[in-house]
Protein backbone atom coordinates (compact mmCIF):
# COMPACT_ATOMS: atom_id res chain seq x y z
CA UNK A 1 0.00 0.00 0.00
CA UNK A 2 2.74 2.20 0.99
CA UNK A 3 4.65 1.86 -1.97
CA UNK A 4 1.69 1.92 -4.44
CA UNK A 5 0.66 5.45 -2.26
CA UNK A 6 4.74 6.37 -3.14
CA UNK A 7 4.57 5.11 -7.06
CA UNK A 8 1.03 7.12 -7.85
CA UNK A 9 2.58 10.49 -5.93
CA UNK A 10 5.75 10.28 -8.23
CA UNK A 11 3.81 9.86 -11.13
CA UNK A 12 0.87 12.72 -10.44
CA UNK A 13 3.37 15.03 -9.00
CA UNK A 14 5.79 15.38 -11.77
CA UNK A 15 2.30 15.38 -14.18
CA UNK A 16 0.81 17.86 -12.49
CA UNK A 17 3.90 19.84 -12.13
CA UNK A 18 4.37 19.90 -15.87
CA UNK A 19 1.02 20.82 -16.17
CA UNK A 20 0.74 23.80 -14.21
CA UNK A 21 4.67 25.25 -16.07
CA UNK A 22 3.43 24.44 -19.35
CA UNK A 23 -0.43 24.97 -20.14
CA UNK A 24 -0.91 26.95 -17.41
CA UNK A 25 2.56 28.92 -17.78
CA UNK A 26 3.38 29.73 -14.22
CA UNK A 27 6.78 28.76 -15.04
CA UNK A 28 9.06 26.14 -13.37
CA UNK A 29 9.82 27.46 -10.73
CA UNK A 30 6.23 28.59 -9.10
CA UNK A 31 4.84 25.44 -10.18
CA UNK A 32 7.08 23.55 -8.26
CA UNK A 33 7.60 25.64 -5.45
CA UNK A 34 3.46 25.60 -5.23
CA UNK A 35 3.53 21.75 -5.03
CA UNK A 36 6.43 21.66 -2.67
CA UNK A 37 4.17 24.21 -0.32
CA UNK A 38 1.55 22.42 -0.27
CA UNK A 39 2.60 19.24 -0.15
CA UNK A 40 5.17 20.41 2.81
CA UNK A 41 2.36 22.90 4.69
CA UNK A 42 -0.29 19.81 4.52
CA UNK A 43 1.83 17.28 6.10
CA UNK A 44 3.09 19.80 8.59
CA UNK A 45 -0.26 20.78 9.87
CA UNK A 46 -1.77 17.06 9.47
CA UNK A 47 1.32 15.18 10.73
CA UNK A 48 -1.00 12.10 12.50
CA UNK A 49 -3.27 11.79 9.22
CA UNK A 50 -1.18 9.21 7.38
CA UNK A 51 1.40 7.11 9.20
CA UNK A 52 4.91 7.94 9.92
CA UNK A 53 7.10 6.20 7.10
CA UNK A 54 4.53 8.17 4.91
CA UNK A 55 4.08 11.64 6.31
CA UNK A 56 8.13 11.47 6.76
CA UNK A 57 8.11 10.82 2.21
CA UNK A 58 5.49 11.89 0.79
CA UNK A 59 6.13 15.51 0.95
CA UNK A 60 10.09 14.61 -0.08
CA UNK A 61 8.82 12.49 -3.36
CA UNK A 62 6.00 14.78 -4.08
CA UNK A 63 8.54 18.23 -4.10
CA UNK A 64 11.41 15.62 -5.69
CA UNK A 65 9.10 14.76 -8.83
CA UNK A 66 7.87 18.14 -9.17
CA UNK A 67 11.56 18.85 -10.63
CA UNK A 68 10.68 16.82 -12.83
CA UNK A 69 7.95 18.66 -14.22
CA UNK A 70 9.93 21.48 -14.42
CA UNK A 71 11.07 20.71 -17.88
CA UNK A 72 9.53 22.11 -20.66
CA UNK A 73 7.01 21.18 -23.39
CA UNK A 74 9.96 22.72 -26.18
CA UNK A 75 12.25 19.46 -24.89
CA UNK A 76 9.74 17.23 -23.26
CA UNK A 77 7.24 17.03 -26.12
CA UNK A 78 5.63 13.61 -25.09
CA UNK A 79 3.52 13.97 -21.87
CA UNK A 80 4.22 9.94 -21.26
CA UNK A 81 8.02 10.84 -20.90
CA UNK A 82 6.96 13.14 -17.60
CA UNK A 83 4.96 10.33 -16.66
CA UNK A 84 7.45 7.48 -16.64
CA UNK A 85 10.47 9.96 -15.48
CA UNK A 86 8.07 10.38 -11.87
CA UNK A 87 7.87 6.32 -11.80
CA UNK A 88 11.72 5.98 -12.54
CA UNK A 89 12.08 8.92 -9.55
CA UNK A 90 9.78 6.80 -7.39
CA UNK A 91 11.65 3.63 -7.62
CA UNK A 92 15.11 5.34 -7.60
CA UNK A 93 14.14 6.98 -4.33
CA UNK A 94 12.81 3.97 -3.13
CA UNK A 95 15.76 1.80 -3.55
CA UNK A 96 18.34 4.37 -2.50
CA UNK A 97 19.97 3.44 0.64
CA UNK A 98 21.24 6.02 3.07
CA UNK A 99 24.95 7.20 1.81
CA UNK A 100 23.53 10.38 0.18
CA UNK A 101 20.67 11.06 3.32
CA UNK A 102 20.45 14.57 4.07
CA UNK A 103 22.11 15.79 1.23
CA UNK A 104 20.74 18.74 -0.36
CA UNK A 105 20.57 18.74 -4.39
CA UNK A 106 19.92 14.48 -3.58
CA UNK A 107 16.32 14.85 -4.91
CA UNK A 108 16.95 17.02 -7.89
CA UNK A 109 20.12 14.88 -8.65
CA UNK A 110 17.45 12.12 -8.36
CA UNK A 111 14.87 13.74 -10.81
CA UNK A 112 17.63 14.68 -13.44
CA UNK A 113 18.45 10.94 -13.34
CA UNK A 114 14.76 9.86 -13.70
CA UNK A 115 13.86 12.17 -16.73
CA UNK A 116 17.01 11.64 -18.35
CA UNK A 117 16.54 7.88 -18.62
CA UNK A 118 12.88 8.25 -19.65
CA UNK A 119 14.32 10.61 -22.32
CA UNK A 120 17.02 8.17 -23.10
CA UNK A 121 14.14 5.38 -23.46
CA UNK A 122 12.26 7.60 -25.77
CA UNK A 123 15.42 8.01 -28.19
CA UNK A 124 15.92 4.73 -27.70
CA UNK A 125 12.20 3.48 -28.84
CA UNK A 126 12.75 6.05 -31.54
CA UNK A 127 15.48 4.64 -33.04
CA UNK A 128 14.24 0.92 -32.91
CA UNK A 129 11.49 2.55 -34.74
CA UNK A 130 13.26 3.80 -37.70
CA UNK A 131 15.37 0.90 -37.93
CA UNK A 132 12.78 -1.30 -38.30
CA UNK A 133 10.92 0.70 -41.44
CA UNK B 1 57.73 33.09 -39.01
CA UNK B 2 55.45 30.34 -38.45
CA UNK B 3 51.67 30.84 -38.93
CA UNK B 4 49.65 30.40 -35.26
CA UNK B 5 47.67 27.15 -35.36
CA UNK B 6 44.42 28.50 -33.68
CA UNK B 7 43.36 24.74 -33.02
CA UNK B 8 46.44 24.01 -31.15
CA UNK B 9 46.78 26.94 -29.25
CA UNK B 10 46.26 26.88 -25.55
CA UNK B 11 43.60 29.48 -25.46
CA UNK B 12 41.49 27.33 -27.78
CA UNK B 13 41.96 24.21 -25.63
CA UNK B 14 41.18 25.66 -22.43
CA UNK B 15 38.13 27.26 -24.38
CA UNK B 16 37.11 23.69 -25.93
CA UNK B 17 37.94 21.95 -21.99
CA UNK B 18 35.07 25.11 -20.70
CA UNK B 19 32.61 23.78 -23.19
CA UNK B 20 32.45 20.41 -22.56
CA UNK B 21 33.11 21.25 -18.56
CA UNK B 22 29.19 21.40 -17.30
CA UNK B 23 28.13 17.69 -19.27
CA UNK B 24 30.91 16.18 -17.51
CA UNK B 25 30.08 17.92 -14.44
CA UNK B 26 26.59 16.60 -15.24
CA UNK B 27 27.60 13.00 -16.31
CA UNK B 28 29.75 12.36 -13.21
CA UNK B 29 27.36 13.33 -10.46
CA UNK B 30 24.26 11.09 -12.15
CA UNK B 31 26.39 8.16 -12.71
CA UNK B 32 28.19 8.89 -9.24
CA UNK B 33 24.62 8.77 -8.01
CA UNK B 34 23.44 5.51 -9.92
CA UNK B 35 26.57 3.13 -9.10
CA UNK B 36 26.18 4.39 -5.34
CA UNK B 37 22.58 3.21 -5.15
CA UNK B 38 23.54 -0.06 -7.20
CA UNK B 39 26.07 -0.83 -4.83
CA UNK B 40 23.53 -0.03 -2.00
CA UNK B 41 21.81 -3.16 -3.02
CA UNK B 42 24.40 -5.66 -4.28
CA UNK B 43 21.85 -8.13 -2.24
CA UNK B 44 18.78 -7.39 -3.76
CA UNK B 45 18.26 -8.36 -7.26
CA UNK B 46 15.24 -6.45 -8.47
CA UNK B 47 16.52 -2.94 -7.13
CA UNK B 48 19.65 -3.97 -8.79
CA UNK B 49 18.06 -4.85 -11.75
CA UNK B 50 15.81 -2.01 -12.11
CA UNK B 51 18.33 0.17 -11.08
CA UNK B 52 20.70 -0.77 -14.15
CA UNK B 53 17.87 -0.35 -16.60
CA UNK B 54 17.59 2.81 -15.38
CA UNK B 55 21.53 3.76 -15.94
CA UNK B 56 21.76 2.11 -19.52
CA UNK B 57 18.87 4.35 -19.83
CA UNK B 58 20.59 7.44 -18.84
CA UNK B 59 23.49 6.13 -20.50
CA UNK B 60 21.72 7.06 -24.08
CA UNK B 61 20.45 10.27 -22.92
CA UNK B 62 24.04 10.93 -22.77
CA UNK B 63 25.40 9.54 -25.83
CA UNK B 64 23.01 12.03 -27.97
CA UNK B 65 24.25 14.77 -29.00
CA UNK B 66 23.87 17.31 -26.35
CA UNK B 67 23.02 21.10 -27.35
CA UNK B 68 25.83 23.01 -25.56
CA UNK B 69 25.67 26.39 -25.71
CA UNK B 70 28.87 27.72 -24.56
CA UNK B 71 27.83 30.89 -22.05
CA UNK B 72 29.92 33.38 -21.96
CA UNK B 73 30.47 34.76 -18.45
CA UNK B 74 29.50 38.10 -17.28
CA UNK B 75 29.77 40.67 -14.09
CA UNK B 76 26.05 40.29 -13.52
CA UNK B 77 26.81 36.15 -12.89
CA UNK B 78 28.48 37.16 -8.99
CA UNK B 79 24.98 38.74 -8.30
CA UNK B 80 23.52 35.36 -9.05
CA UNK B 81 26.22 33.33 -7.02
CA UNK B 82 25.01 36.05 -4.42
CA UNK B 83 21.25 34.99 -4.72
CA UNK B 84 22.54 31.54 -4.80
CA UNK B 85 24.19 31.90 -1.29
CA UNK B 86 21.36 33.89 0.29
CA UNK B 87 18.59 31.25 -1.21
CA UNK B 88 20.56 28.29 0.99
CA UNK B 89 21.01 30.36 3.81
CA UNK B 90 17.21 31.59 4.15
CA UNK B 91 15.95 28.14 3.59
CA UNK B 92 18.43 26.29 5.96
CA UNK B 93 17.11 29.33 8.59
CA UNK B 94 13.93 28.06 7.96
CA UNK B 95 14.54 24.29 8.05
CA UNK B 96 16.28 24.50 11.61
CA UNK B 97 15.20 27.34 13.13
CA UNK B 98 11.72 27.45 12.88
CA UNK B 99 11.44 23.65 12.42
CA UNK B 100 9.27 24.28 9.06
CA UNK B 101 11.19 20.94 7.49
CA UNK B 102 13.60 21.36 4.44
CA UNK B 103 10.25 20.96 1.96
CA UNK B 104 8.19 23.47 3.14
CA UNK B 105 11.33 26.20 3.68
CA UNK B 106 12.46 24.94 0.08
CA UNK B 107 9.31 25.37 -0.73
CA UNK B 108 8.27 28.96 0.81
CA UNK B 109 12.04 30.59 -0.65
CA UNK B 110 11.33 29.30 -4.35
CA UNK B 111 7.26 30.51 -4.40
CA UNK B 112 8.72 33.93 -2.87
CA UNK B 113 11.59 33.75 -5.28
CA UNK B 114 9.23 32.92 -8.12
CA UNK B 115 7.19 36.79 -7.42
CA UNK B 116 10.13 38.90 -7.74
CA UNK B 117 10.02 39.90 -11.93
CA UNK B 118 6.20 40.83 -11.05
CA UNK B 119 8.35 44.14 -9.30
CA UNK B 120 9.22 45.25 -12.22
CA UNK B 121 8.54 43.19 -15.65
CA UNK B 122 11.33 45.24 -17.69
CA UNK B 123 13.98 44.08 -16.06
CA UNK B 124 16.12 41.07 -17.06
CA UNK B 125 18.22 40.97 -13.27
CA UNK B 126 15.22 40.25 -11.47
CA UNK B 127 13.74 37.98 -14.07
CA UNK B 128 16.94 35.44 -13.41
CA UNK B 129 16.85 35.97 -9.87
CA UNK B 130 14.44 33.16 -9.14
CA UNK B 131 16.68 30.61 -10.34
CA UNK B 132 19.71 30.91 -8.48
CA UNK B 133 17.73 31.60 -5.35
CA UNK B 134 15.62 28.25 -6.13
CA UNK B 135 18.94 26.45 -6.55
CA UNK B 136 20.42 27.63 -3.43
CA UNK B 137 17.40 26.77 -1.40
CA UNK B 138 18.19 23.16 -2.48
CA UNK B 139 21.53 23.45 -0.86
CA UNK B 140 19.95 24.98 1.74
CA UNK B 141 17.77 21.49 2.42
CA UNK B 142 20.95 20.05 3.39
CA UNK B 143 20.47 18.06 7.09
CA UNK B 144 22.01 19.83 9.92
CA UNK B 145 24.07 16.59 10.78
CA UNK B 146 25.65 16.86 7.45
CA UNK B 147 25.66 20.88 7.72
CA UNK B 148 26.93 21.14 11.02
CA UNK B 149 26.26 24.82 10.21
CA UNK B 150 25.96 28.25 8.53
CA UNK B 151 29.78 28.21 7.16
CA UNK B 152 28.89 24.57 5.58
CA UNK B 153 26.01 25.93 4.12
CA UNK B 154 27.61 29.41 2.99
CA UNK B 155 30.13 27.65 1.00
CA UNK B 156 27.65 24.70 -0.64
CA UNK B 157 25.76 27.92 -1.62
CA UNK B 158 28.95 29.31 -3.34
CA UNK B 159 29.72 26.19 -4.71
CA UNK B 160 26.74 25.94 -6.39
CA UNK B 161 26.08 29.59 -7.82
CA UNK B 162 29.88 28.73 -9.39
CA UNK B 163 28.51 25.91 -10.53
CA UNK B 164 24.99 27.51 -11.77
CA UNK B 165 27.27 29.99 -13.82
CA UNK B 166 29.57 27.70 -15.49
CA UNK B 167 26.43 25.76 -16.87
CA UNK B 168 24.21 28.41 -17.36
CA UNK B 169 23.43 26.64 -21.15
CA UNK B 170 23.60 23.38 -20.71
CA UNK B 171 20.59 20.94 -20.48
CA UNK B 172 18.25 24.41 -20.31
CA UNK B 173 14.78 23.26 -20.27
CA UNK B 174 15.26 19.80 -18.27
CA UNK B 175 13.60 19.21 -15.12
CA UNK B 176 16.10 18.24 -11.88
CA UNK B 177 19.03 20.53 -13.48
CA UNK B 178 18.95 22.98 -10.64
CA UNK B 179 18.70 19.86 -8.15
CA UNK B 180 21.89 18.58 -9.54
CA UNK B 181 24.07 21.99 -9.51
CA UNK B 182 22.93 22.05 -5.82
CA UNK B 183 23.97 18.15 -5.26
CA UNK B 184 27.42 19.25 -6.38
CA UNK B 185 28.16 22.19 -4.67
CA UNK B 186 27.06 20.40 -1.56
CA UNK B 187 29.08 17.35 -2.67
CA UNK B 188 32.55 19.55 -2.92
CA UNK B 189 31.80 20.98 0.13
CA UNK B 190 31.45 17.50 1.78
CA UNK B 191 34.24 16.51 -0.13
CA UNK B 192 36.51 19.40 1.37
CA UNK B 193 35.36 18.64 5.24
CA UNK B 194 36.19 15.01 4.63
CA UNK B 195 40.02 15.48 3.10
CA UNK B 196 40.86 18.72 5.09
CA UNK B 197 39.32 18.47 8.68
Amino acid sequence: MDISLILIAGILSALVTFYLNNKIQLGGIMASAGISVFAGGFFYLFPELLNSYLTANLPLIIMGASFIGMATSRIIKQTWVIGISGLFFSIIFLFTGSFFEGFGGNLGSTAAISLGSAYGLNHLIRKLRFLKS
Amino acid sequence: MQPLDLNNSIFFRVRKLYKILPVFIFLVLHFLFLIIAIFENQGNPYPLLLLSIIAIFLGFFYSRKLKNDNSQLKKIDILLIVFCVLGALSTYWLNVEHNLGAVLASGIVGLLSSFIPFMNRRSDLLRELPVPIYCGSFAGMTAPFIANGYSFIFFAGLFCGIILVISKNTLHGYGGKLGTVAFGGVSIMSLILFLFF
